[in-house]
């Protein structure tokens, strides 16, 4: 492809991966969680890719394939919380990013949204997976609520942009995983519950697709689950051993943060459960447990699978991926379709036909955007001069965002002195109307 | 007059009205409110006691008024709480059933209960309900009461709600004051729910939300058991606040406007102007009525959303609807307003099966109140499930 200073910098890994299944952690969050997938022993056929800005962070990382970004923008020091020069960082890296993602069949896009390489970065990541013909699942956590407006508005975009160029993101909002911890657990705790949390369902997805099934589950389930739907969509994977390991495993799995107390299983619209057992597991063990699963799913169409593994002697895994309709965290923004590129084009008006021979009908609340138009051909000159212009606009937005701080300063009226009303990064004592700038005239 | 056991008083500090309930319990369980007292609450922001001499002065009138329209003498009550502070939460507890049969025992059921309060609280918060929801044996799920069921493991469903204790205390140091006692500590979302729900809702599903002045708290039942509860430090003073500052008027005006003029739907009938008379330091004005309706049914709308945020896909679960309490159910048109937020049948509610005067039990406002007083009779009716005979010994010794 095109030639690109990226591909020549030496930490650039000169092999390319060859498996069918790739995690790509792209920017420093989803370096974090890949490390923690790298320290528990590497999973056979995945391959493991990180995706950064800052040069250094990623040569730490201790992965095999690295593609670093930005080596003419911001020069391997982090994109600096900006989203748009970690878009156009990895807009300039495009040759290396497709070398990585060239034969894969699933993709998963390891990100932290809200700050700039992820944010950035991961939907770039996303759209050339999955033109390169992966089916691309993005996992993504969300900033705390105390990082800031700017953050959850960062994050809020990213998310947009990330749903739109992959198959199904997954959403780890940070806030509720503090929600369901301890209150007195430790910052490392919490970060290590989220990376976990991610970490254990690419984990079981990847038994899903990879062990042999008895009842197999494979690759076009998944597809056919998830391709086109671009709703939020919940994993969750949960392990138990021991004589209660058939009740414990759902009990586990229920506790997932993510299923919030089963509520996201009952309104779940397509429910794919695999187990994953021990070869001295009693089926009848298996069944009990899958069973129970289907009865916290009220309205959605189960597919179900199990295989079996030699080395989970005497455990009991279940994984379980959950389509949920129109009920993302977080307000969908509407994406006019523009330009429509013919292959997804066709993924989408396919995604009907494949969804309802299964039986699983149209999502519903589908946000109609979530076509991405490819960037045009640049040549190396053009896309220096995009960097650098996107890099002015970015410096005159934040100006812009100073401005608009300053402005924010409001009366609080009868609330001046009482605690502050902090809910999801907001003020509420600051009146509303002020808030959502209604105008008054 | 009346044997004294059969007096409960449900008192709320509200950031508005500080006010008491009293009822009357009959031998078959019956409850009768007898009689309402109510003061202006001076010294309370956002449903927490800023000012705690005023409070008590304030419940001092409350109590009075009560007393003299129930006619009876009140010795001790059963305090609401609220705050930003206060959360709700599910929590399970497992307990292993070691009898040689297998027979679940009351003692069995009681320890996995226990095992389901053992929570890891913020260290300054206590515990103020533990209830119930259902208990599952082996997997055997929604048993109503295992005792006397046959397995090896009985887990139990509860839901806590629990509060910072030192703000809590300071409620109750305000009622102690008065040489009043302090029976139990209500959380007032489950209070207005008990007060306005019926059996029957309860099971189908439904949303209670108490539309303060200083907070807005709601509950969630479906299938007859408390699944959510939540509160959030917005309320009807945040409407007014928001009016004296969107139209400059002073803060007593902009209360008086809302209550007169105000609607929860910017559109609709009425518009017009009009005038706020001079005060000292401010001149006649005409005001929008556009204007005042869009700044409050913002923050109306607001209030709703973070509710259906909050309460998450079990709003879907509610199929009796949702229920307004509380001084912001009076609201102008705040029903049509909240169809549209919660796509649910929507009612404000009043205190069902209840009796006494109509006038008390008619309006949104005193469902607090009474639904405080009604927690207290069934606390009356069935001992306390801990109390066994030694602690009833105990509390006999005690009197």
């Amino acid at each position: 492809m095109n030639e690109n200073p990226c591909e020549t910098v030496d930490i650039a890994a000169a092999e390319t991966p060859q498996h069918d299944f790739r995690v790509v952690a792209v920017g420093r969050a989803g370096i974090h969680a890949l490390g923690q997938f790298a320290g528990e022993g590497a999973l056979y056929g995945v391959d493991l890719i990180a995706v950064h800005t800052d040069t250094a962070a990623l040569l730490g990382s201790g992965v095999r394939f690295r593609v670093p970004l930005g080596a003419s923008g911001p020069r391997g020091l982090g994109a600096g919380g900006d989203p748009s020069l970690g878009e156009a960082a990895a807009e300039a890296a495009l040759g290396a990013l497709k070398s990585m993602v060239a034969g894969a069949r699933v993709v998963f896009v390891l990100t932290g949204l809200g700050a700039g390489t992820g944010t950035g970065a991961s939907p770039v990541v996303a759209r050339v997976a999955r033109e390169a013909g992966a089916l691309v699942l993005g996992v993504a956590t969300l900033p705390f609520d105390c990082e800031g407006r700017l953050r959850t508005g960062h994050a809020r975009a990213g998310m947009q942009a990330l749903k739109a160029a992959s198959d199904a993101v997954i959403m780890v909002p940070n806030q509720r995983v503090l929600e369901t911890l301890d209150s007195r657990a430790t910052a490392p705790e919490v970060f290590a519950a989220a990376n976990r949390l991610m970490v254990d369902g690419i984990r079981g997805l990847w038994q899903m697709l990879t062990r042999p099934g008895l009842i197999k589950l494979d690759f076009a389930n998944l597809e056919r689950l998830l391709r086109g739907r671009h709703t939020g969509s919940v994993f969750a994977a949960a392990e138990a051993r021991g004589n209660h390991r058939a009740r414990e495993v759902v009990e586990r799995l229920l506790e997932n943060p993510f299923l919030e107390r089963d509520s996201v299983l009952a309104s779940a619209e397509a429910v794919l459960i695999t187990a994953a057992a021990g070869p001295d597991i009693p089926f009848a063990e298996i069944e009990q447990a899958l069973a129970a699963v289907q009865r916290h799913c009220e309205q959605a169409q189960v597919v179900v699978g199990t295989s079996v593994d030699p080395a989970l002697a005497g455990r009991l895994m279940l994984t379980l991926v959950a389509a949920v309709g129109g009920s993302a965290p977080l307000p969908e923004a509407s994406a006019p379709a523009t330009a429509p590129d013919v292959s997804v084009g066709d993924r989408l008006s396919g995604s009907g036909g494949g969804i309802s021979d299964l039986g699983l009908g149209q999502s519903v609340g589908r946000s109609a955007g979530g076509l991405v138009p490819p960037p045009p051909e640049l040549t190396a000159g053009q896309r220096e001069q995009v960097a650098q212009r996107s890099g002015r606009s970015a410096a005159k937005r934040r100006k812009a965002v100073q401005s608009t701080f300053n402005f924010d300063v409001v009366s609080k009226g009868r609330f001046e002195k009482t605690e502050a009303t902090i809910l999801h990064g907001e003020d509420l004592d600051v009146p509303t109307f002020l808030r959502r700038r209604i105008a008054l005239n | 007059m009346f044997d004294p056991s059969t007096i409960v008083v449900g008192l709320e500090i509200g950031t508005s009205k500080v006010c008491a309930a009293v009822g009357e319990v009959a031998p078959n369980g019956a409850f009768t409110v007898l009689g309402l007292g109510q003061a202006r609450s001076r010294g309370v922001r956002k449903g927490e006691i800023t000012d705690p001499q005023k409070v008590s002065e304030d419940i001092r009138h409350a109590i009075a008024e009560a007393e003299q329209m129930a006619d009876v003498e009140i010795r001790s009550v059963f305090l609401g709480a609220t705050g930003a502070h206060m959360r709700g939460f599910n929590n399970r507890g497992i307990q292993p059933v070691v009898s040689a049969d297998r027979e679940i025992m009351m003692e069995d059921v009681e320890d996995a209960v226990r095992n389901a309060k053992a929570v890891n609280l913020p260290h300054d918060h206590s515990v103020i309900h533990t209830i119930r929801q259902d208990f599952s044996v082996d997997d055997h799920d929604g048993v109503e009461n295992p005792v006397g069921m046959v397995g090896a493991r009985v887990v139990a469903r509860v839901h806590v709600v629990h509060g910072q204790g030192n703000r809590l205390q300071t409620g109750i140091r305000a009622v102690q004051a008065l040489q009043l006692s302090v029976e139990s500590v209500v959380f007032n979302g489950l209070a207005s729910a008990l007060a306005v729900l019926n059996k029957q809702q309860k099971e189908m599903g439904a949303l209670v939300i108490d539309l303060g002045a200083g907070a807005t708290e709601f509950v969630v039942y479906f299938d007859s058991v408390l699944r959510h509860s939540g509160v959030i430090a917005v309320g009807g003073d945040h409407a007014s606040n928001d009016i004296a500052i969107g139209l400059k008027i002073p803060l007593g005006r902009a209360e008086q406007l809302k209550i007169e003029s105000g609607s929860a739907e910017d559109s609709g009938e009425g518009e017009g102007y009009v005038a706020v008379p001079a005060e000292v330091g401010h001149s006649e004005r005409t005001i929008h009525l556009g204007h005042l309706r869009r700044i409050q049914a913002a923050r109306l709308e607001e209030t709703f959303e973070l509710v259906v945020r909050d309460v998450g896909p079990m709003l879907n679960l509610c199929r009796a609807g949702v229920f307004l309490t509380g001084g912001g159910a009076r609201t102008r048109q705040v029903v049509s307003l909240a169809q549209r937020v919660f796509k649910l049948p929507v009612t404000v509610a009043r205190a069902q099966d209840v009796s006494g005067s109509m006038e008390a039990i008619d309006h949104p406002e005193f469902a607090t109140p009474i639904g405080i007083a009604r927690f207290g009779a069934m606390q009356l009716r069935k001992p306390s499930p801990r109390s066994g005979w030694r602690s009833a010994l105990g509390t006999l010794f005690r009197r």
